[in-house]
């Protein structure tokens, strides 16, 4: 059964975004010259693709890689490797900045409302300057079109003369995402955008951020190192360790049946919702820590703390593979719900 | 056990008693309280946990346990008592030596409470030097290691001469803990102790404390904002909101019959693993609110879903009071929620 041809497949018919074998290493520097001593494989061979009008999540700990495949996908940070197609058109090497299709419809709102704006700008200027620069607009048009991008995010019309200093967290991350709406972008990319907000605004920012999508058939990659966000937010979840995809399914499979035994883990880690029902006792405890990306380990990268790792995991690199019904892909040899012998 | 008791005398065999404290921003020429009315006693072994968005004024409030309030905030008011003993009727000497054998701090930020440039070994030795100066060095040593291997660090002895930057954050936030025991204290106060790590860390290093204290027979104030944590560790949470304490109970009791409507608003807003993903998540309305501007009457009124405008809402302001016998609540309308059940029938 393990070796059957999936019937299925994870990606949609039609891509919008779609990166292949992306990579980008930084250079290692070590010594009191700092001389480049080696890589930090921050990124290392990642693939997928996000469809018109869907949210794909992409999880994993801290230091993993995803800011840094955000900011290649947006054209902030120049891959080493692989290829960004978006809308057919290869973006790898563009500059954000030279190219008017990247500029219009491809956003990011960042995760920190606090450093992501420029404090010197009021509301209005914030939101109107993408508005002034790549479309002209002027006078009562731009106003207009301020005021209704304001609206959509639920601010008023009175707050647009202010500057960043006088709003919320949750107000700022308001205004990050009608800055990243002005241009009628087609994918956002949503790094950690609720994480430094209070637990009682999240879902105001959340719910919004549905309802946009929603109305403007808006494509989101969502990242997050909180599952269950992640879990309410996408449709399609790809879980990341050490610069790789391990995992990629949509959100019932994923939650129910996790395949890759790092998903297992990082599942079984999540604090109940109930004090009745505590779980975290009966976790899956990973042994040590997470390895450096500076020094990622041969094979698989997870072997050395894998409670499933037989000899070749440290030896045999496990692709990202298409598996079985229903549909995913793991980068393991051996996934949880194939046991070993079968293979 | 009493919920509540602002009588102003300590409830016998508590670790710590607060009465009526009360912290102020002091200016030039006016005070305000940021923190006011705050009662509550913790027991012996017990793990209690205070929730609240930012601002409420969790670590102002554990800071002041500690004696480490610093300008411009001052105590306002109000009395601390550990073991029955008023902190205020000692010499300062006296309390600081009291404070640093009874409670220990836990950070948030591991990094920033570790000295970077001494070894693991020697900030632990240094600590127990300070309270423990019966120890011989050798039986310094061999504490130093013993504690690391209660907190689960990997080849002890071996880690005691490392650097605080060459460990991971869980494993730096460990070594706080191992240092917090140090000098078996009766209480450990977290202040969000695994905000900054990842989610298999925080299970690591909150099962690790957990274990550490009941062996140590230590009680645990627990601040986090995540219900995450305070489902999986609490015994008793207190829920702060604008500075004051709203609501008092027993973690399952909380959870399911919450008394104040900012506590259950608070907890229907998280997305969980069952939340259907074709639904807006409810809300809790409006902004966090600014401390030095709040509503007359009840400071939740103007986010409040449950008042319906009453004018005594507006009106008076609502005292944290005993609902049954392990609830408080500070809305004038608790009863009047006694009917909700989160979980449904499952009693
Ligand atoms: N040094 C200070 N000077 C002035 N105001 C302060 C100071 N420290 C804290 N405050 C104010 O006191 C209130 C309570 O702050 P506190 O740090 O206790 O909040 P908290 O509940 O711990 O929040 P968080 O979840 O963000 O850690 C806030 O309004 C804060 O702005
Ligand atoms: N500019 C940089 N120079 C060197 N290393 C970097 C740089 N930016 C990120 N890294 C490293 O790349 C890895 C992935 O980082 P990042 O993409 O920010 O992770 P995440 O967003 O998943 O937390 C980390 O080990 C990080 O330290
Ligand atoms: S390939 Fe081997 S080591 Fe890697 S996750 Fe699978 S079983 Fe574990
Ligand atoms: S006292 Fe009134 S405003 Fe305050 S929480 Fe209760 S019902 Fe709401
Ligand atoms: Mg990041
Ligand atoms: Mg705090």
């Amino acid at each position: 059964m393990a070796q059957a041809q999936p019937t299925e497949t994870v990606h949609p018919a039609q891509a919008l975004l779609r990166v292949e074998n992306l990579r980008k290493y930084y250079p290692k520097r070590s010594g009191l010259l700092q001389r480049v001593t080696g890589a930090v494989k921050a990124v290392d061979g990642v693939d997928f693709t996000i469809g018109e009008g869907e949210t794909l999540g992409l999880v994993g700990e801290s230091g993993c890689g995803k800011s840094t495949i955000s900011s290649m996908i947006v054209g902030l940070n120049s891959p080493t490797g692989g290829s960004i197609h978006f809308d057919g058109l290869d973006i790898t090497n563009l500059k954000r900045q030279h190219n008017g299709k990247l500029c219009r419809e491809l956003q990011i709102v960042f995760q920190d409302p606090y450093s992501s704006l420029n404090p010197r700008m009021t509301i209005f200027e914030t939101v109107a300057e993408p508005l002034v620069i790549h479309e002209g607009l002027a006078g009562t048009a731009l106003r207009d079109r301020v005021m209704t991008l304001l609206a959509q995010v639920g601010l008023r019309d009175e707050h647009a003369g202010r500057y960043p200093s006088q709003f919320s967290g949750g107000q700022r991350q308001r205004i990050g995402i009608a800055r990243a709406l002005a241009l009628n972008p087609r994918l956002i990319v949503l790094d950690e955008p609720v994480s430094a907000l209070d637990v009682s605004i999240q879902a105001q920012i959340l719910n919004l951020l549905k309802k946009l999508q929603r109305d403007l058939g808006l494509s989101y990659l969502f990242i997050s190192h909180n599952l269950s966000v992640v879990r309410y937010m996408a449709t399609r979840i790809a879980v990341m360790y050490l610069g790789r995809i391990v995992e990629v399914a949509d959100r019932e499979t994923l939650f129910a049946q996790p395949a890759h035994p790092y998903t297992r883990a990082l599942l079984s880690s999540i604090p109940s919702d109930d004090p009745f029902v505590r779980v975290l006792g009966d976790r899956i405890k990973l042994a040590g820590d997470a390895p450096s990306p500076a020094a990622p380990p041969p094979g698989c990268p997870f072997h050395v703390r894998c409670f499933q790792a037989q000899p070749n995991c440290a030896v045999q690199v496990p692709d990202l593979t298409p598996r079985g019904t229903p549909a995913r892909e793991v980068a393991c040899h051996y996934p949880l719900t194939v046991s070993p012998k079968q293979q | 056990m009493s919920t509540n008791n602002a009588s102003g005398t300590p409830a016998d065999g508590m670790v710590l008693s607060v009465r009526n404290l009360s912290i102020d921003l002091v200016a030039k020429n006016n005070r305000k309280s940021i923190v006011s009315d705050i009662n509550f006693d913790v027991g012996k072994g017990e793990t209690v946990c205070i929730v609240g968005e930012s601002g409420s004024g969790k670590s102002v409030t554990a800071l002041s346990l500690m004696s480490l309030t610093m300008p411009p905030l001052a105590i306002g008011g109000g009395e601390i008592y550990l073991n029955g003993q008023n902190l205020a009727s000692l010499s300062r000497l006296e309390r600081e030596r009291q404070l640093g054998h009874q409670i220990a701090m836990v950070f948030q930020d591991p990094m920033t409470a570790l000295n970077p440039v001494m070894r693991i070994g020697e900030q632990i030795t240094e600590s127990l030097a300070r309270h423990q100066p019966e120890l011989s060095r050798q039986q310094q040593w061999q504490r130093a290691e013993d504690l690391l291997q209660l907190v689960g660090v990997p080849s002890p002895r071996e880690r005691l001469s490392v650097y605080p930057h060459e460990m991971s954050g869980g494993m730096r936030q460990r070594i706080l803990i191992a240092i917090a025991l140090a000098n078996n204290p009766q209480l450990i106060i977290a202040d969000e102790p695994t905000t900054a790590l990842d989610v298999t860390v925080q299970a690591q290093v909150l099962e690790v404390m957990q274990e550490a204290c009941r062996h140590a027979g230590a009680a645990i104030l627990l601040i986090t904002h995540d219900m995450g944590v305070v489902a999986e560790c609490a015994d008793r949470v207190f829920v702060m909101y604008a500075g004051r304490i709203v609501e008092q109970a027993p973690v399952t009791e909380l959870f399911k019959r919450p008394r104040h409507p900012y506590t259950r608003a608070l907890l229907d807003s998280i997305p969980d693993l069952h939340s259907p993903p074709d639904e807006d998540l409810s809300t809790v309305t409006g902004d966090p609110p600014d401390i030095f501007n709040l509503p007359s009457g009840c400071a939740f009124r103007t986010r409040c879903g449950f008042s319906n405008g009453r004018s005594l809402c507006s009106q008076e302001r609502p005292h944290l009071r005993a609902i049954d016998r392990h609830h408080a609540s500070a809305c004038h309308f608790a009863e009047e929620m006694a009917g909700v059940d989160r979980f449904g029938e499952q009693d």
